[in-house]
């Protein structure tokens, strides 16, 4: 399994710094949260990562080599990206968006293999929307449509998933779905997940590591139970808040305290 | 749409496109019923009528066919390229770019120094245009927002035209040959123009059928696309190019015909969805037929007389172009 790795990562737009020494590692079979407020720079992270963006200082590593001296192709057979919010400009079918994810297997001008049909049948499968497969992107409804861009990532077939804010516009049910989902993917096809959030609970109770962000700083880092205390929440969301461990599992629960 | 059900389609637009063609070959100043055409065909000997079929009319037709599909590939391409339905090889100045390209060629003399001068010029023209409204239009990057995209294109084809206008003024005994050309002419065609247009067409057009699966993965925003492995800004370069030599092409060939390129690409993702692998074909085969169409209605309302074929185009495309700004006003109020 590729190893993708963050080091030292400084971004900014213009003279605006957005990240600042971010350092982060993408093991296989590990869900990764970045937490933190608007604007601590868990999107910037994650297009770092994804080399959407390019740092100012520090370097991406995918197996120790620099993201920006491989070829393209080699980047995204190993990385894919799921961006928050996606609009198609045309009516797209499901099945259509999904088998773009073969793009980085099958190149842009062959046609699709039988191994590509068996690629798209089995990403629907697993994200639940074999039914769904001819129905225009348009028609879905939010939690449906994040389901599909997740089967294109999985289409993909890469072994580190990064997923901007994934949980976004769900509604309960469908979030823990979608992070059951995850947390299976990672735990059974040893890929590793990084993911951005704002609900640090799910976080908890999903996520194997968490980055808390501030500012374009990292607070801190590590198992969410160590990162998620009623201090560094304070110092990153300017908020008091209350921990208590879950009564059935025992996963730290943040609770926020009214002013 | 299943595989079947979209060669089903393209066969019968096919058949469509081959009735019409036979039709219009019998419509003209001098009437000729298919047994006498068919007659001709067979016939050996010069005779005034066969040569009205093979030298005039046939060429024309073939002319439309490849005209209105060039536009209409175009237009697919352009649409896909600015993610925006208003695009079009007209709206953007690709076709007012290529034609002051084609003017200067003309006014140049430089048919003189080989065939190729007069479209390589309108290419040149057409890029040079097409350049200038992306770089306005989406001066932020990503998706042009359908206004800045119009008034970009209106602006440049603005200037540009009053620049051909301004050519023509200043050489005055060369007027009428321009506007004539200018405003869409199918006539004058003869099967040298057409032995350089079309695989010059056919190159632009393949070409763009070959860029089709990149367009879809562009249509779901850059970021994605490029995560997809995409080189976002050399695709779109090559998208560029093909689209302006199919545009050069078609303008070099005909003058500058309105609102095919908007109206054809419209009714193919009506009739097939979103591939651009599918819109294409259906697009370019709607678009050859389009024009056909409309060259035999400004052919045969006004006899003996002929109006321009882009006033027809633009008769019915016009109104179709406001129907679709309406509707995506409304979108967007609604949103």
């Amino acid at each position: 399994m590729p190893l993708l790795a963050a080091r030292g990562v400084a971004c900014s737009y213009g003279t605006r710094t957005v990240l600042q020494g971010f350092d982060l590692i993408a093991e296989p079979g590990t869900l990764t949260a970045l937490l933190g407020p608007n604007g601590a720079g868990k999107s910037t992270a994650l297009r770092a990562l994804s080399r959407l963006m390019r740092p100012d200082h520090g370097t991406v590593t995918l197996d120790g080599r620099d993201v920006w001296r491989l070829p393209r192709r080699e980047l995204v057979r190993n990385v894919s990206f799921t961006p928050q919010l996606e609009t198609a400009a045309w009516p797209m079918t499901v099945e259509q968006v999904v088998l773009l994810g073969r793009a980085p297997h099958r190149g842009w001008l062959r046609p699709y293999s039988r191994e590509d049909r068996e690629a798209l049948r089995a990403a629907l499968r697993q994200v639940e929307l074999e039914d769904l497969g001819e129905r225009d992107l348009d028609t879905l409804s939010g939690g449906e449509r994040r389901r599909a861009m997740l089967a294109r990532a999985l289409a993909q077939n890469a072994g580190i998933l990064l997923l901007d804010e994934p949980g976004a516009h769900l509604d309960l049910r469908h979030q823990i779905e979608l992070f059951d989902l995850l947390r299976r993917l990672t735990r059974d096809c040893e890929v590793a997940v990084v993911l951005s959030l704002h609900d640090l609970n799910l976080a908890s109770l999903f996520a194997d590591r968490a980055v808390l962000l501030s500012g374009g700083q990292t607070l801190a880092q590590g198992p969410p139970g160590e990162v998620l205390t009623a201090e560094l929440i304070r110092q990153a969301f300017g908020i008091a808040v209350e921990t208590v461990p879950h009564p059935r599992n025992g996963a730290t629960m943040v609770l926020p305290l009214p002013g | 749409m299943k595989g079947r059900g979209f060669a089903v389609l393209v066969a019968a637009l096919a058949a469509a496109l081959l009735l019409a063609a036979t039709g219009s070959l019998m419509v003209g100043s001098a009437a000729i019923p298919i047994r006498r055409m068919l007659e001709l065909l067979t016939a050996t000997g010069p005779s005034l009528e066969r040569t009205i079929l093979l030298e005039l009319r046939l060429p024309r037709i073939v002319l439309a066919l490849l005209v209105g599909a060039a536009l209409a590939g175009a237009g697919t391409a352009y649409q896909g390229l600015f993610l925006n339905p208003l695009a079009d090889p007209f709206v953007i100045g690709a076709s007012s770019g290529a034609a002051l390209g084609a003017t200067m060629a003309i006014l140049l003399r430089a048919s003189a120094w080989g065939p190729a001068a007069l479209p390589l010029a309108a290419f040149c023209g057409s890029l040079a245009a097409v350049g200038l409204v992306y770089l306005l239009g989406s001066a932020a990057g990503g998706r042009s927002s359908p206004l800045t995209l119009l008034l970009a294109g209106a602006a440049v084809s603005t200037i540009v035209g009053s620049l051909v206008s301004l050519l023509m003024i200043l050489h005055d005994q060369s007027l009428s040959v321009l506007f004539n050309w200018l405003l869409g002419g199918l006539a004058t065609t003869t099967w040298r123009e057409i032995a350089w247009g079309g695989p010059m067409i056919a190159a632009g057009v393949l070409s763009i059928w070959l860029l089709a699966r990149p367009l879809d993965a562009l249509g779901l925003g850059d970021e994605t696309a490029q995560s997809l492995g995409l080189p976002v800004a050399r695709f779109r370069l090559a998208i560029v190019l093909a689209a302006s030599l199919t545009t050069a092409a078609a303008v070099a060939l005909a003058g500058i015909i309105g609102f095919v390129g908007l109206v054809a690409p419209h009714a193919a993702r009506l009739l097939v969805g979103g591939r651009n692998a599918r819109v294409l074909p259906v697009s370019c085969l709607l678009g050859g037929l389009l024009l056909l169409l409309a060259d035999d209605a400004a052919r045969s309302l006004a006899r003996p007389q002929e109006i321009p074929v882009s006033i027809v185009t633009s008769l019915v495309g016009g109104p179709f172009f406001l129907f679709l700004l309406r509707r995506g006003s409304r979108a967007r109020e609604a949103r």
